[in-house]
């Protein structure tokens, strides 16, 4: 209780002076009186006291013929108090009031949220270009003209919102989760079509006639389920075609190439150890650079760690702090061991498999092996999968024969 | 008082609670808080006197001081030699 007061509250450190500082001392802490830091002298103690206790004291020391004697103030409420006469602290003030104010009005921060696939930095980027950016005034901000540019622009991206959080621009965006587009065919007419040569290795239509069935080989371009869907009387015969949006899910197995190559020689950056690290104070976007070393290095990476400055998590300052370390490298050549080599490659495929099992293949076998050229190792073969390797096309019309004869 | 003692033992009630016992705590020989203490008897750099329920509490030692009191603990710093009951 005493250290939260000590904190927040003006309080004043005392000097009592008393012939019974015991009797003093129960009779504050009867009346809920409280001293802190409480110091034995030779007439009495010093303690500290808040000022509202500070105030009532004045019957207990009356009793106990206590004389209480302030030497030291504690708090912002003396400190305005003593300075209330000096104009510049005044001054100093009104003038912080004002900066404060006048950076209110700007955006300092431009952030992303729900982002995946773009990068934040990308998307600044192209905010840039719409003439958004960080030191903009916040009332020329157009957050509904941001949404729609950033829907036209990034076809992935399903919901924008933009909303301005004190000197925050905040973008919340919802990317496609990875359905699979259906560009703008969604509620037209259309058939599917084979995108890539194969066999069909399952086919599950909901809307419109599959024209394929397991098994059949396929060709890129080749209808696989139409849009046209026959209507039929009880003797079998078509009497209309209704034109539908086709939907299946269908898988064409297929042999995917595969091939890497990795030479026996390689570089790598060998850190020597030795670095230079700097303070980085930025106003707005400029940088200052503060530190000096007799080091210069030839190569060197860059790790630079800053934040922006900020009152609250909204009041962001055009104020950023950091550090800029200088890491100095040097390109080394080294050859590759046989197990190196074979780790490498097999990493690399196994990404590549990753990145195939993401776009929804299913791999069934594959092939691919490692082999040393003499020149450099290659890993080749071929990778059996299944595929969803098909695409919507318009529809493509047919004349049904028995209306021609009717007419 | 004989009485009420032996009806909180029976109970099984934390004697500090129902009878207002002081409870001491020691941290190592630099702090001492001290609960249900009933007045300050005597206070100098060199010792600390309680009035408790179970009588006078002493604290001697060197430099010492309080560090804070309310209605239930006081907390005494300094080089704390001895405690006496």
């Amino acid at each position: 209780m005493w250290r939260q007061q000590k904190c927040v509250s003006t309080y004043v450190t005392v000097i009592v002076k008393s012939e019974s500082a015991e009797r003093f001392l129960n009779m504050c802490r009867h009346k809920n009186i409280i001293f802190w830091e409480i110091k034995s002298n030779d007439d009495g103690f010093t303690g500290n006291i808040t000022r509202a206790d500070f105030l009532c004291l004045k019957d207990i020391c009356k009793k106990t013929k206590t004389t209480v004697r302030i030497s030291k103030r504690h708090g912002v409420r003396f400190l305005l108090f003593k300075y209330r006469k000096h104009y510049s602290f005044l001054i100093g003030i009104a003038a912080a009031c004002l900066v404060l104010y006048f950076c209110g009005l700007y955006i300092w921060d431009v952030s992303f949220t729900g982002n995946y696939k773009y990068t934040s930095s990308s998307l600044i980027k192209y905010l840039a270009t719409l003439q958004v950016h960080s030191g903009m005034k916040i009332k020329e901000v157009d957050c509904d003209g941001i949404e729609a540019s950033l829907r036209n622009e990034y076809s992935d991206i399903t919901w924008v919102s933009a909303e301005i959080s004190g000197t925050r621009l905040i973008v919340h965006i919802k990317e496609n989760d990875g359905a699979k587009e259906t560009e703008g065919f969604a509620s037209e007419q259309r058939d599917i079509v084979a995108e890539k040569d194969g066999i069909v290795s399952s086919i599950v239509t909901r809307t419109g006639t599959p024209k394929v069935k397991k098994g059949d080989s396929v060709t890129a371009g080749q209808i696989l389920v139409s849009g046209i869907v026959d209507v039929r009387n009880d003797s079998g015969e078509v009497i209309n075609q209704k034109y539908t949006s086709a939907d299946a899910d269908i898988m064409i197995r297929m042999e995917i190439p595969y091939e890497e190559t990795l030479g026996y020689e390689y570089e790598y950056k060998h850190y020597t150890g030795r670095k230079i690290t700097k303070w980085i104070f930025g106003v707005a976007d400029n940088d200052i650079e503060v530190g000096f070393s007799f080091m210069k290095f030839n190569q060197a990476d860059t790790v630079t760690d800053s934040s922006v400055l900020k009152l609250t998590d909204s009041f962001y300052l055009p104020l950023r702090k950091g550090k800029k370390e200088y890491l100095e490298y040097e390109m080394r050549s080294q050859i590759y061991t046989e197990e190196e080599a074979n780790q490498v490659l097999v990493s690399k495929f196994n990404r590549y498999l990753l990145d195939l099992i993401e776009n929804k293949v299913q791999i069934i076998d594959n092939s691919v092996k490692i082999n040393n050229n003499g020149s450099e190792y290659k890993m080749s073969g071929v990778i059996v999968a299944d595929v969803p390797a098909y695409a919507y096309a318009d529809i493509t019309m047919t004349v049904i024969e028995g209306n021609e004869e009717t007419e | 008082m004989r009485g009420k003692e032996s009806f909180v033992q029976a109970l099984d009630i934390t004697r500090d609670a129902a009878l207002g016992m002081p409870v001491i705590t020691v941290v190592g020989n630099s702090e001492a808080y001290v609960e249900n203490f009933k007045s300050i008897v005597e206070y100098d750099c060199a010792r600390v006197k309680l009035l408790t329920k179970k009588g006078l509490l002493s604290i001697c030692g060197e430099r010492l001081e309080i560090l804070y009191y309310d209605e239930e603990e006081i907390a005494v710093r300094g080089k704390i030699c001895n405690i006496e009951l």
